[in-house]
């Protein structure tokens, strides 16, 4: 599903992913900075594009690529609606600094919290990806004790350990306004 | 604020971790220097110093030593 305005913030971009974008968006899967925590694809560039045409036309589906203020790709972020009403934030991959990741995902649980008015989102993380579970905490994830992927929460890592990060819409104002108060200061 | 209180406040309230720190240390070497540490640098730096740190300087630094400069 495509979100016809771009998201944009102080450092970056969110803009939903375009057939422009397939090049780049199956590179940086294949990253190894991302490839032990995130679950692995594995298709050609034309698979890719088919990809994104079929995402772009899925209800609930909503794949932002992360521009920076210069113009360059620096990452993807993506939001989907896993059952009826219940969404989960996927796909976060980012190449930029810190200040680019962190407003990268504050725009988008702004638009999933503000513009979609989700009650609540949910995540999914490897249990070992320390720094990406600290990351969800300072959005006020509620992080779930580690179990096992034995119901394929998390495609193409069966058996990995993994935990459920939810956050709340009533949380979200105090954080937003922690969040830009660094940000921006 | 001392040395010192810094390399305290950075090790107990910003960063959280159990790695021995050092002025000297460099950041790359500190896994707990995310986006989550950075954040809550700036805010550590607000609260107990009353110093504004822009994005430039926490992307150029480098070492802790770096950061204790931005809060003189």
């Amino acid at each position: 599903m495509i979100c016809e305005e771009m998201l944009e913030g102080r450092y970056v971009v969110l803009k939903s992913c375009t057939i422009d974008d397939a090049e780049f968006t199956l590179a940086i899967r294949q990253n190894p900075k991302f490839t032990s925590f995130l679950p692995k694809i594995e298709q050609t560039l034309e698979q890719q594009k088919e990809w994104i045409r079929q995402q772009r036309e899925k209800a609930g589906d909503y794949f932002f690529v992360v521009w920076d203020k210069k113009g360059n790709r620096i990452g993807t972020v993506g939001l989907c609606e896993i059952a009826k009403g219940q969404y989960e934030s996927n796909r976060l991959t980012m190449l930029g600094d810190s200040f680019e990741a962190t407003e990268a995902v504050l725009l988008l649980f702004q638009f999933g919290f503000k513009i979609l008015n989700l009650d609540h989102i949910g995540s999914f993380i490897f249990a070992d990806n320390k720094r990406a579970i600290r990351f969800n905490k300072m959005f006020g994830g509620i992080i779930s004790e580690p179990y096992p992927n034995t119901n394929n929460e998390v495609k193409n890592s069966y058996g990995r350990m993994i935990v459920r990060c939810k956050f709340l819409r009533e949380n979200f104002p105090l954080i937003e306004k922690k969040i830009t108060i660094s940000l921006y200061s | 604020m001392t040395a010192q209180e810094f390399l305290t406040k950075m090790k107990e309230d910003v960063l959280d971790t159990e790695m021995d720190i050092t002025l000297d240390t460099s950041l790359g070497d500190i896994e707990e220097w995310d986006s989550l540490g950075v954040v809550t640098f700036i805010a550590m730096a607000k609260a107990a110093c009353g110093k504004k740190v822009e994005r430039a300087a926490i992307v150029n630094a480098k070492t802790l030593q770096d950061l204790y400069e931005l809060l003189q």
